[in-house]
């Protein structure tokens, strides 16, 4: 067959042709240069498509891999004419009317140019990260705008919203903000307060401002005074700068679950070792330290029991302190080996007579009923052995003696002059009928000196451990005054030392007299008790032993009026 | 009846002579008409007497100027005074500075009266050598085209004649006896400041007389390594390069700029030449006789001195060389790359260059938005890069063919363009290392806040994407490195460089960098 | 030798290149160390009332210090920005920036008083050491790949790698005209889509899984060994453009990848400075919103 094959160029609006005839069986597209129509591309077969000049027409046929495009449509082979447009690869063939004596007239254009090899390269690759997209201004406006929302917005909105607490947190109403609570905590809330952890304004009661007094009292209103809060004018610049100091100083919250409670000594030291300067009339000696620098304790006694007087006495000075209960008590003459036989003959140990308190701290006073009555029997007749004068007021003791054997009288009548002695009489001669009323006055008289006597024996009554009053009357007894508590600034907690024996602590093995101090010096505590740092002993603090807040001193801070 | 008389007065004429010839005219017609005339130069030259409030008239100055000044002995009164328009004078007193070390020079002067004292030791300013009237100096840093390399003050009450460069090299063309003086008065001064201030010049004399000033092309050899002779070379303008052949190759160990002597040692030591020296630029080589030189040294102790130190050095650097330390390469680059006929060159350090191009930006954001240095272009030797920027060439390639001469050089070296740029793209072409472009002036952009805070604007540096450039307008004039000599604190690209990668050194400091071994 | 060097001292410039690492004789590594140490003995020192924390007068010095100490930090990407003011040069700026970054772990550590917990105060703590972390990611890239990347290019920039590529992409096409048509499909491919860089992922890792020209140079093989031998000689040829090819686009990536390196760890630094200021901001009002 017989084709015009033109090659067209477009440059602008202008259209270059190169028309040239073939002869061939038929004609065939393809990238080879065997090929009638030669179409120079990478993109095209070596033999893409061969038209053919069959009886009906003109046909194309595909030879490569890839399928035709004809008119826009796919296809494997079809019949074209003038008119219909080829595609293979970057080239349009479009065929036309041909002339006469041609089978066929076609026009090739290369029609999608690739294009500058290096802007296309340059376009299609993306070099560099600023090329990315991503953007550092992007990502640090979000992260800016975010956190800024997230860590002030959010927790100053809700605090504005939650408002001061009025009253006391008891039982805190619902709400509160657990966003705000954990955002802008600083630290572990401790364990006391956790409850209305979601309320911050319960103590945070106004935006830059630091705690107040009023917040904490709130609910810890009765809080004791450290100074007895009559010499709170002799204590001047003590108590200004307690008044002063807010509550928040010392207690300093979001330290921890045992934050709120002090146990640094050293919050203690500041002011103790220089109060002896500065407040001289209040007798606080030097504390610099534990142990080292902590001074010998001082024991409350009794110094007057008539008038009540306690004095405190340092254990080391050289007049040695001596205890005046106005009771004479041997303790060594109760620790026989050998036993009471009220007791069983068991030898006497400390608890028989010193019971604890239900907390265990210290003890119960010693009362005659509690613990010397059981032995120490305020008998008074030997006839009468389950008979006892009342004990404690020794007035009564006489007018109750008197008082009993005068109704025994009344009662029973006076008992024949010597009713337990058999009396020999001769036989036919009756005794001669006393005279009653006179003779039962005498009876009670005598009986009550006589029981009086007894009962105010020095070896076995009461003289025996009390100290006769004689200025009041013969059966006077001084009073006694025993103290429970001995080192009144401290507690010292007996049962967390139950592990210890008594008498490790306490001399009441030798000790003869009333009048033994036997109480421990701090030379003993420190046998076990060591700094607040030690390794080797019990680590403690100031607050192990005293406290700050003392209930006997009054009321540390007076409580506003509560704001509407 | 007083004759008439017919003058017929007549000139040379010319339209370059037509100023000439007026004034001429009018002299000779004052003068037929008996008036006392003065050329027309007198009251310019008297100005400049007065200026200097010199208590002369013009002729006894020019009679001063033939009488002293032995350059100008074989002068006319005319070549005189016409020197003289272009020059100035100095009256200065005891103390005065006349040149300063590190200035960029271009002109002479000449010592009418009075005396000068050179400083030849920048941390001894006490030690002078002196000249006295007749003498000149100045012309080093003038031929070399560097800076002045000493400090000159006045030593007593003296009067100085300057002439600028330009006026200098005429005169030199015009009267050839002239250079000749030159060169043998600076010869004698060059050895004397160079090596022995304070000894007389006529312990001078002999070694003078012996020397020649010998001219070199760039590869030119001054000394082969292995020959025989002895001369020693004291390098008046240009700079050589000092090299040894280990293992059948050139390693350069050294770099020689003009005002130093090279080829002592084979002089001092009686053996044969240790190291090559060749001419890296064009260079001028004083050639003095070794005999000569031995001579003096023997007469003067401390002249022996300061040579051997010197020569101790370069036998410290010579056994460096053999131990193979990699110096050469640089300068080898150097060379291939012109950086030696640099004055001021940004040299890149690849090992510490980020690619951030913080330079170029500064660049950019210093100069209207058009960034005058190219990072990434470039050769590069090892971890040295060169960027293309303006080298400000010892010897401007761009000058040579600027119409409006719109290019100079600032007095502290900077090669500049000026705003009488005409866009004719001369200096483009003439450049071999393409550091000038033609652009046109790209429009305001958002500031450095609005760009940091919102994206706004390019942000800083020089938008090149063909938008940018199609919104650039006015015409298009030429741009190139200024060193950024109006803005305070120095190039922009080094204080910018975060890394301590870009720095700017002159080639008396490439010692330094050869050092370092392009690392 | 001694070059009489008149000139040499002009303008107090360098005349060596000087890392901002050594800068000035490690001037700013001993101010850096010097304010850490003033810190710790600081801290040590005081010993207040319950436990060290930020809030007592060394807590608060040290705090001021640390947020002194960041805002003049943030404000380096200003500076390094300001070409026309005179502040120095840039390299003793960004010397300072790295050490006195480095102190100011010490400084904020120490005024955290080792107290940390979930909350802003901590967030602030983290974003920091974040910052400061990535900063020290930054500082070992600026000093290890500038040498690689100049190592990998053996002189020649990128522009002129793409034009390489650009030209051989170019002699592929025609190279490629008298193959077969796989292998021209291959080659084709392999021009059309030859791959440079691309995502943030693609340009850090070097992991281009579809690239053609391997792909063409896998197939080629296959292809080669059972050719004609005039389809063989014209396969050689492509073969070769191809490995050149090959080698280049690898150098380029390659290069592409150093420079990514020394950047990316920016796209950290900044936006997380940028939360830190937010997150310190919050801190600081928070703390004394609620003192």
């Amino acid at each position: 067959m017989q084709a015009e094959v033109t090659f067209l160029t477009r440059r602008g609006t202008a259209v270059m042709r190169r028309p040239h005839t073939i002869t061939a069986e038929s004609v065939r597209f393809g990238r080879g240069t065997d090929n009638e129509v030669p179409l120079a591309d990478i993109r095209v077969e070596l033999t893409a498509a061969a038209l053919h000049q069959r009886a009906d027409g003109l046909f194309i046929e595909r030879l490569g891999d890839s399928l035709l495009h004809v008119n826009g449509e796919t296809t494997d082979a079809r019949l074209v004419g003038p008119g219909d447009e080829i595609r293979i690869g970057p080239y349009k063939i479009v065929l036309s009317e041909p002339p006469q004596g041609i089978g066929a007239a076609l026009s090739v254009e290369f029609v999608q140019p690739l294009g500058d090899s290096l802007q296309r390269l340059m376009t299609g690759s993306r070099i560099g990260l600023d090329q990315t997209g991503l953007s550092k201004r992007r990502a640090s406006w979000v992260l800016f705008v975010v956190l800024t929302i997230v860590g002030l917005g959010v927790p100053i909105a809700l605090y504005s919203v939650e408002g001061p607490v009025k009253q006391s947190t008891s039982s805190p109403a619902g709400g509160g903000s657990t966003f705000l609570s954990i955002v802008w905590n600083p630290g572990q809330l401790s364990n006391p307060h956790r409850y209305f952890a979601r309320h911050c304004a319960t103590c945070h009661r106004a935006a830059f401002a630091r705690v107040e007094d009023s917040a904490c009292l709130t609910c810890h209103s009765g809080i004791g005074n450290h100074i007895q809060s009559a010499t709170e004018g002799d204590a001047g610049p003590v108590h200004r700068h307690l008044q002063a100091t807010r509550c928040a100083e010392c207690h300093k919250e979001h330290r921890g679950l045992q934050s709120l409670v002090i146990r640094e000594g050293a919050l203690c030291v500041g002011c103790h070792r220089s109060l002896a300067e500065t407040v001289p009339k209040a007798e606080i000696r030097e504390v610099r330290g534990f142990p080292g620098g902590h001074p010998q304790f001082r024991v409350t006694l009794v110094s007057d029991a008539v008038k009540k007087n306690v004095e405190r006495v340092d254990l080391g000075s050289d007049s040695k302190p001596a205890d005046r209960p106005n009771l004479v008590f041997s303790h060594v003459a109760h620790l026989v080996p050998e036993g009471f036989p009220a007791l069983g003959y068991k030898p006497m140990v400390c608890s028989d007579c010193h019971v604890p308190e239900p907390s265990g701290q210290g003890f119960l006073a010693i009362t005659y009923k509690g613990q010397c009555q059981r032995c120490h029997t305020l008998k008074f007749d030997a006839k009468l052995p389950w008979e006892e004068v009342p004990h404690g007021d020794d007035a009564r003791v006489q007018t109750d003696v008197e008082g009993f054997y005068a109704s025994a009288a009344l009662e029973h009548g006076v008992p024949p002059p010597s009713s337990t002695e058999i009396e020999r009489r001769l036989p036919g001669i009756n005794p001669a009928p006393p005279s009653e009323a006179l003779g039962r006055r005498a009876w009670v008289r005598e009986q009550t000196a006589r029981a009086l006597g007894i009962v105010f024996d020095e070896k076995r009554g009461c003289f025996y451990c009390h100290i006769p009053d004689r200025a009041s009357g013969p059966f006077r007894v001084a009073p006694v005054m025993m103290l429970t508590r001995f080192l009144a600034p401290a507690r010292f907690d007996h049962a967390k030392h139950a592990p210890i024996e008594c008498g490790d602590c306490h001399g009441a093995r030798h000790s003869e007299a009333s009048s033994d101090i036997l109480i421990p010096g701090i030379e003993r505590c420190v046998t076990c008790h060591g700094a607040e740092t030690a390794s080797f002993n019990v680590q403690s603090t100031c607050t192990l032993c005293h406290v700050f807040h003392r209930q006997e001193f009054g009321q540390m801070r007076q409580v506003m009026a509560v704001e509407k | 009846m007083t004759p008439t008389r017919l003058y017929v007065i007549g000139a040379l004429a010319g339209y370059p002579l037509i100023k000439h010839c007026l004034n001429q005219g009018y002299e000779v017609v004052e003068y037929i008409l008996g008036n006392n005339i003065a050329p027309a130069d007198e009251p310019l030259i008297q100005a400049k007497l007065d200026h200097a409030d010199v208590a002369m008239t013009v002729g006894e100055l020019v009679t001063t100027v033939r009488e002293r000044l032995p350059l100008f002995a074989t002068l006319t009164t005319l070549q005189i005074r016409e020197f003289l328009i272009r020059s100035r004078l100095y009256k200065k007193q005891p103390g005065d500075v006349v040149i300063t070390l590190g200035e960029y020079a271009n002109s002479v002067y000449f010592i009418l009266d009075g005396e000068v004292g050179i400083r030849t030791d920048p941390k001894n300013p006490e030690e002078l050598a002196k000249l006295g009237a007749g003498k000149f100096f100045g012309e080093l840093a003038l031929l070399s085209g560097r800076r002045r390399t000493r400090t000159v003050v006045a030593t007593a009450p003296s009067l100085l004649l300057e002439i600028d460069r330009n006026t200098m090299i005429r005169l030199v063309r015009s009267v050839p006896e002239v250079k000749q003086a030159i060169d043998s008065q600076a010869v004698i001064r060059q050895i004397k400041v160079g090596l022995a201030p304070e000894v007389d010049d006529q312990l001078l004399d002999e070694v003078v007389r012996t020397a020649q000033v010998v001219e070199f092309k760039p590869d030119d050899t001054l000394i082969e390594q292995g020959a025989h002779d002895d001369w020693v070379y004291l390098i008046r303008s240009g700079s050589v390069s000092v090299s040894v052949r280990l293992g059948g190759k050139d390693i350069v160990n050294a770099y020689v700029p003009a005002g130093n002597f090279v080829g002592e040692m084979a002089m001092l030591m009686h053996a044969p030449r240790s190291a090559t020296v060749k001419a890296a630029v064009a260079t001028e080589a004083i050639r003095i006789d070794s005999s000569a030189f031995r001579a003096l040294l023997d007469r003067a102790p401390r002249v022996r001195q300061q040579v051997e130190k010197t020569l101790n050095e370069r036998l410290v650097e010579h056994h460096r060389a053999e131990l193979g330390i990699e110096r050469g390469g640089v300068l080898e680059f150097f060379r291939r790359t012109g950086v030696v006929e640099a004055t001021d060159v940004l040299l890149i350090d690849e090992s510490l260059c980020v690619r951030c191009d913080n330079c170029e930006k500064a660049c950019a954001q210093t100069h209207h938005g058009i960034s005058r240095l190219n990072r990434e272009a470039g050769p590069t030797y090892a971890t040295l890069h060169v960027p293309t920027s303006c080298r400000h060439c010892e010897d401007p390639h761009c000058m040579k063919d600027c119409p409006p001469d719109a290019i100079h050089r600032a007095p502290n070296g900077e090669v500049f363009i000026g705003d009488n740029c005409i866009g004719c793209g001369n200096c483009e072409r003439n450049c071999p290392y393409g550091v000038i472009q033609m652009a046109a002036t790209p429009p305001e952009k958002p500031g450095l806040l609005s760009w940091l805070l919102f994206g706004m604007g390019y942000g800083p540096g020089e938008d090149k994407s063909p938008e940018a450039i199609a919104r650039r307008t006015g015409s298009k004039h030429a741009v190139k490195c200024d060193m950024c000599k109006d803005i305070d604190g120095g190039p922009a690209c080094v204080r910018a460089c975060p890394t301590g990668a870009a720095i700017r050194v002159a080639p008396e400091q490439f010692i330094n960098v050869m050092r370092q071994g392009g690392r | 030798m001694t070059v009489t060097d008149p000139v040499g001292a002009l303008r107090g410039r360098r005349s060596r290149h000087e890392s901002f690492l050594i800068y000035a004789r490690f001037r700013y590594l001993k101010i850096a160390c010097a304010a850490a140490v003033v810190s710790i003995v600081l801290y040590l020192v005081d010993s207040p009332y319950p436990s060290r924390y930020g809030g007592s007068w060394v807590g608060y010095t040290l705090g001021s210090a640390g947020a002194f100490l960041i805002l003049w930090l943030m404000w380096f990407g200003y500076r390094k920005r300001s070409y026309l003011k005179n502040q120095g040069n840039l390299v003793a700026w960004l010397s300072a920036h790295v050490y006195l970054g480095l102190s100011l772990l010490v400084i904020a550590t120490l005024h955290t008083g080792f107290h940390f917990g979930w909350n802003i105060h901590t967030l602030a703590y983290g974003l920091m050491c974040l910052v400061i972390a990535s900063g020290g990611f930054g500082v070992f890239s600026y000093v290890r790949y500038p040498r690689l990347m100049t190592g990998n290019r053996l002189g020649i920039g990128m522009p002129e790698m793409l034009s390489r590529i650009a030209s051989l992409n170019d002699q592929l096409r025609t190279a490629a005209m008298n193959v077969d048509d796989r292998t021209a499909r291959l080659v084709e491919r392999a021009v059309e889509t030859t791959l440079l860089g691309g995502s943030f992922w693609r340009q850090l890792s070097v992991y281009y899984p579809n690239c053609a020209t391997a792909a063409a140079l896998a197939g080629i093989s296959e292809i080669q060994a059972n050719a004609t031998p005039e389809l063989a000689m014209a396969m050689r040829q492509v073969r070769v453009l191809l490995e050149d090819q090959g080698q280049l686009l690898t150098r380029a990536r390659q290069d592409i990848q150093y420079k990514a390196m020394m950047d990316i760890w920016l796209y950290f630094h900044v936006p997380l400075s940028f939360a830190l200021l937010a997150a310190l901001l919050a801190h600081v009002i928070a703390v004394f919103y609620l003192w």
